[in-house]
């Protein structure tokens, strides 16, 4: 649905956003996503990892390995304070973008 | 008739032959797969259906790629070795042998290191009387012959990744590549190259080579190395 370009760039604060609500796993953080958009947004659900590791390495994410409830091992994404700094900036960033396209576009989306 | 687990296993073989996924990723991305057959299962689908429209979501090996990539190329040069050396052990038997290998490869890299520093400080290596003769009559002595040997064998170890051997063919492409590093640091160390002619490398090429072979046959003998295929438990050995 989004391009490729869009995608890659909401990726990341979608992810930040998502994990300012608790930590998670990457399973649970794609099926997040594809709630919230009501599937209107897939990923390509492997190339996560490589954005959680980015993250991780930018310092913005912390992770560990635990037994989920039924057993089975995960990795746990957690945000970090510098996360959760670089998110409110995003979010700046977001929003003038997205109220610029709205006043111009007008409250529908004009689809001609 | 398909079997599944096995399947999961071929999926994973590609990602453990590439020293950018750690155990870790590779865990990780199996656990998911593994969370997106059980929901297509449960919605219904067959083992292989299952299994198709999981790979299909989270991609193979080569999909996945280049972005694990460019996350490797973004490490600095320390962690990115630190992470080869983890790789490096992915399917190895056993703690005992990481151990072993890790430690023969340190002490030979040491000792090489020594000899050189303390052959340069003495100025020796062509000399006589010596225990090899070589074809233009000038002969190498025994603390030389020892040095080079230890120095190749170092270089050995520390140049071949033992598991991530494909063939019998580059095995001794790397054994002979590494002992050719050795001898070549050696002359150029110790030595004018000009003081050797092209037989006496030869020569001596061909008798550090023949004596490391020994070392490396016996390791991969030891180790069960080289029909040995990693599989998921030796994967927590790396964490």
């Amino acid at each position: 649905m989004l391009s490729r370009e869009l995608n890659a760039a909401t990726a990341k604060p979608a992810v930040l956003a998502i994990l300012a609500g608790g930590e998670s796993y990457g399973y649970e953080i794609i099926r997040k996503v594809h709630e919230l958009s009501e599937e209107r947004i897939e990923w390509a659900e492997g190339a996560l990892y490589p954005l959680l590791h980015r993250l991780e390495q930018e310092g913005l994410v912390e992770s560990v390995v635990r037994s989920a409830d039924n057993g089975r091992k995960r990795k746990y994404y957690r945000l970090k304070a510098k996360g959760k700094a670089h998110l409110a900036i995003q979010q700046k960033q977001w929003s003038v973008a997205s109220s610029l396209l709205t006043k111009l576009w007008g409250p529908e989306p004009c689809l001609n | 008739m398909f079997e599944l687990e096995q399947a999961i296993k071929n999926w994973r073989a590609p990602f453990m032959r590439r020293q950018i996924y750690t155990a870790i990723d590779i865990h990780e991305l199996e656990w998911h797969l593994r969370d997106v057959i059980e929901e297509a299962l449960v919605s219904g689908l067959s083992d292989h259906e299952a299994f198709s429209a999981a790979v299909a979501r989270v991609g193979q090996e080569v999909q996945l790629r280049t972005q694990f990539e460019s996350v490797w190329n973004d490490l600095n040069p320390i962690h990115r070795y630190w992470r080869s050396l983890m790789a490096e052990f992915r399917g190895w038997p056993s703690r005992r042998a990481v151990a072993f290998y890790t430690v023969a490869r340190t002490v030979s890299f040491i000792t090489g290191l020594v000899g050189v520093l303390h052959a340069m400080a003495v100025g020796f290596f062509l000399s006589s009387p010596g225990v090899l003769v070589l074809p233009s009559g000038k002969t190498l002595n025994e603390q030389g012959v020892l040095i080079s040997i230890i120095l190749a064998l170092g270089s050995a170890f520390n140049l071949l990744p033992f598991s991530q051997w494909e063939n019998r063919w580059t095995d001794w492409l790397r054994l002979l590549y590494s002992t050719f590093v050795a001898e070549l640091l050696l002359i150029l160390l110790l030595q004018a190259p000009g003081s050797m002619t092209i037989a006496d490398f030869l020569v001596v090429f061909a008798t550090f080579a023949a004596i490391c072979t020994g070392p490396t046959l016996w390791m991969k003998q030891v180790f069960r190395l080289r029909d040995h295929r990693p599989d998921l438990d030796d994967l927590i050995l790396a964490d």
